[in-house]
């Protein structure tokens, strides 16, 4: 992540939940900090260790104007949404 | 049953839903409870079977709005239906579309702009745009497109591009055919056959999601007019280069850093370097000149033309060392190439013409020049010698015979008559060196002068001659003497400086000059003959100068040799030329042109015969016409004494007179001789004029002090029959005298 804007990290670690759980936490978070999100003061990073919420959570978050990177950390993603330009 | 009881089992029916209402007998006491607890119990379950029902609705609606966003259904065991209900999917998944329709109505704006931003470059851009589908139907163009071919809007619709581009002319490569196979951008640029423009064509595919192509958007953008400059461009360049290949002076082209950017033949032949290797280097590399002074210098002749505020330079005359060493002179001028006037130089180029060859000239005439003036006042001089030294050696001759008897006045007779014949070939060398002096030529093989006249000068001297002479060397047609005389004295000259004696190499050789020679000589056939010497050399200073009358750095010289050599070599229309080292020796070269064959075959019709040098007594009557008394007298006693009866004139009116008379009275003179210049009166050359007239048989002899006269070379095209050059002595008087008697009755 490149962009030097955001600066706060809104971290919610999903690890044993499963989708669409995930999904809907991860809505429920963006519906909330939507402002903060759109402006790029803040962005969302979940961790999570269910595979599907590496498809479902971008694609919504895409959809819903935001960009999104997926790390694979260990054992967990790590799904990452804001206002940036996602690394390739 | 009490009630205790009855409120046990009811608590147990509310629990387990497929259990039987609470039982009991009608007129039990409790009864109405009963009945009361059972409306209860069947209301509970009634209210528990909506609640699922509700639960259950709201499960499916959220499993639904999950599928809509793409993921699976909500598994009962996830989440109850309490905290279902607390976490309210369907307020977070309304939220969340409200987020994806505000994003999507935002998209959906930024396209419309884009749209009208397509749409305003499609209408707007300098090429005609045209869309295809896969099958080159035409989806839409824009108006250049419509204007470029012309295209009736009205009648386009379901047409293809070969239909309104191509129009049935099938072209040679089809831009559209050549993306489709290539399956990326294709660039064209071509003629159209129907409007005789050119196009750069552009076609690019757009693909779908599939990777295929499924339409094409072809740019065309007329190049015709770019053609036509190119082409003005390259026929320009064509005739720079022709201009540049024709021109006699060199041509270097250099870029803003003073490297070499271009280069004519010339420029190469000039510096030795060929365009590839000079390519690139620096010009001062390529052109090494002789810098006379630091302005002079290449680097600071770049450094001028290529500043901010450049200037034209030029440079009158330098020296270009080629790569191979050889010097030239050169005159230069160097200008900057600028695109605007006042903007920073982006290159230069120099112009520079060999005047080797013109310089070599110039020294030649000024030498020549010199020369003459000197020729001419030697001239004089000798004429006027010449007239004394005709009556001293006439005098002296008829002494000589008069006291034959007299031993001791006869030997001192004889010694004057050796100085005065010495005095004598002193003005006929000073003559020779003077204006004209013309040579009498003939055609002759100079290989028997050449050694003869090198053995007769170098014969007990020091010197040995080493000949190295061409078989085949051509003729030339010259006056023996005065080339003898030449060679005579390179030899003097090469015994002279060579003290210790030794060999001295003379050659001959064919040789062609032409336009290209540094040589001053008019093209054409010579033959060249060197005389080399190992002697001193001549100091570099002196060079110039040795062909000077009178210049000499010999104590015993009068310095009149070269000079003679000079005036000689030049009436031959030939050139002499000199190459020293000091303490290495000097190279003297002659050139003297070849005759022609036509000269070669008219001499050998008319061979030439000899005259002897014996006194030739004789008879007859005889004209003498001179302005000078003591010619006149000492001319009548020689004459007398040689058997002839003679009468004298003064001048031209006078001989015109007496010949008159003497052929009216039918006792005509056998000749007349006659002086070629009288000073305010008729001499020799008008006088023949009138004597032809009065006898066109005239036996007339030219004499002059003045031997440079082109009638004293050239006497038989004036009408006259022979030639007496001043001073003569009796042997001579006689021998011309003989001739022209005998010729003239045979």
């Amino acid at each position: 992540m490149s962009d030097q804007k955001i600066q706060e990290t809104i971290a919610i670690d999903m690890r044993g939940q499963i989708c669409p759980a995930c999904l809907l936490v991860a809505m429920d978070t963006l519906n909330k900090h939507r402002e903060a999100l759109t402006k790029g003061l803040e962005k969302l990073c979940i961790i999570t260790d269910n595979r599907e919420a590496t498809t479902t959570i971008p694609t919504t978050a895409r959809n819903m104007g935001y960009s999104v990177t997926v790390t694979k950390i260990d054992s967990f993603y790590q799904i990452c949404v804001g206002r940036f330009t996602p690394d390739k | 049953m009490n009630l205790d009881k009855i409120l046990q089992s009811a608590r147990h029916i509310k629990e387990n839903p497929s259990s039987s209402l609470l039982q009991i007998r009608p007129d039990d006491e409790f009864a109405p409870v009963t009945d009361f607890l059972n409306e209860l119990l069947e209301e509970n379950r009634s209210l528990r079977h909506n609640d699922e029902t509700s639960v259950g609705y709201i499960r499916q609606k959220i499993d639904q709005l999950l599928q809509v966003i793409g993921t699976i259904p909500l598994r009962a065991e996830e989440l109850d239906n309490a905290t279902l209900i607390h976490l309210d999917p369907i307020g977070i998944i309304a939220e969340s579309f409200r987020q994806i329709l505000d994003h999507q109505r935002q998209t959906n704006d930024q396209l419309e702009l884009a749209k009208d931003e397509i749409q305003a470059i499609f209408e707007s851009i300098g090429g005609g745009i045209l869309v295809l589908d896969s099958n080159k139907k035409i989806i839409s163009y824009n108006q250049t497109l419509e204007q470029m071919f012309d295209i009736d809007k009205n009648q386009s619709d379901g047409l293809s591009c070969s239909d309104i581009i191509c129009q049935g002319q099938r072209p040679e490569i089809c831009p559209f055919e050549e993306m489709l196979k290539r399956g990326k951008t294709f660039s064209l640029s071509s003629g159209c056959l129907r409007n005789l423009r050119y196009y750069n064509v552009l076609t690019t595919p757009i693909k779908d999601r599939n990777d295929q192509i499924v339409r094409a958007v072809i740019l065309y953008i007329d190049i015709t007019e770019l053609m036509e400059a190119k082409e003005a461009v390259a026929n320009e360049k064509e005739r720079l280069s022709l201009t540049l290949k024709s021109i006699a002076e060199g041509v270097v082209a250099t870029d803003a850093q003073g490297s070499i950017t271009l280069m004519n033949e010339v420029a190469e032949e000039l510096t030795g370097w060929s365009l590839d290797d000079a390519l690139g280097k620096s010009a001062c590399q390529i052109l090494n000149i002789q810098e006379s002074s630091e302005t002079d210098s290449c680097t600071n002749i770049f450094n001028d033309i290529l500043s901010s505020d450049p200037t034209f330079k030029r440079v009158s005359q330098t020296e270009l060392i080629s790569r191979s060493g050889k010097k030239r002179l050169i005159f230069l001028s160097a200008a900057p190439i600028r695109r605007e006037e006042r903007s920073s130089p982006t290159g230069s180029i120099l112009v520079f013409r060999d005047i080797t060859h013109e310089k070599n000239m110039e020294m030649e005439c000024i030498r020549s020049q010199r020369i003459e003036s000197l020729g001419i006042v030697a001239g004089g001089i000798a004429h006027d010698f010449n007239n004394l030294l005709t009556a001293i050696l006439g005098n002296i001759s008829l002494a000589r015979r008069m006291a034959k008897d007299n031993d001791a006045i006869s030997n001192l007779l004889a010694e004057t008559e050796k100085a005065s014949s010495r005095a004598k070939n002193l003005t006929h060398q000073l003559l020779t060196f003077a204006k004209g002096g013309a040579p009498v030529t003939t055609l002759t093989s100079t290989r028997k002068l050449i050694e003869e006249s090198a053995r007769f000068s170098s014969s007990g001297s020091n010197i040995k001659c080493h000949f190295d002479i061409a078989d085949d060397l051509w003729q030339v047609e010259i006056d023996e003497g005065q080339i003898g005389q030449v060679i005579q004295n390179l030899v003097i000259n090469a015994d002279q400086t060579m003290k210790q004696g030794g060999a001295v190499d003379i050659g001959a050789e064919n040789i062609i000059i032409d336009q290209n020679d540094d040589i001053s000589l008019t093209p054409g056939n010579y033959i060249k003959i060197y005389v080399k010497d190992k002697g001193e050399g001549i100091a570099s200073q002196y060079l110039d100068k040795i062909f000077d009358p009178y210049f000499t750095t010999k104590e015993t010289g009068h310095g009149l040799g070269l000079s003679i050599c000079y005036s000689i070599i030049k009436k031959h229309s030939g050139l002499i030329t000199v190459a020293s080292e000091q303490g290495v020796g000097s190279t003297f070269s002659l050139y003297l042109p070849a005759a022609d064959q036509q000269l070669l075959e008219q001499a050998q019709q008319n061979a030439a015969t000899e005259t002897t040098a014996k006194i030739l007594s004789g008879q007859g009557k005889l004209l003498i016409m001179d302005d000078e008394q003591i010619i006149r007298e000492v001319a009548s006693q020689m004459l007398t004494y040689l058997g002839y009866s003679v009468e004298l004139a003064a001048d031209g009116e006078e001989a015109l007179q007496k010949y008159r008379q003497a052929f009216d009275q039918g006792a005509p003179f056998d000749a007349v001789i006659m002086d070629l210049t009288i000073p305010e009166g008729m001499g020799g050359k008008e006088a023949i004029e009138h004597l032809l007239r009065i006898d066109p048989e005239i036996k007339a002899i030219v004499s002059s002090g003045y031997a440079n006269d082109p009638i004293m070379a050239n006497f038989k095209d004036y009408g006259f029959q022979g030639v007496m050059p001043k001073p003569f002595n009796m042997e001579e008087a006689s021998n011309t005298l003989k001739k022209v008697l005998t010729e003239s009755d045979s």
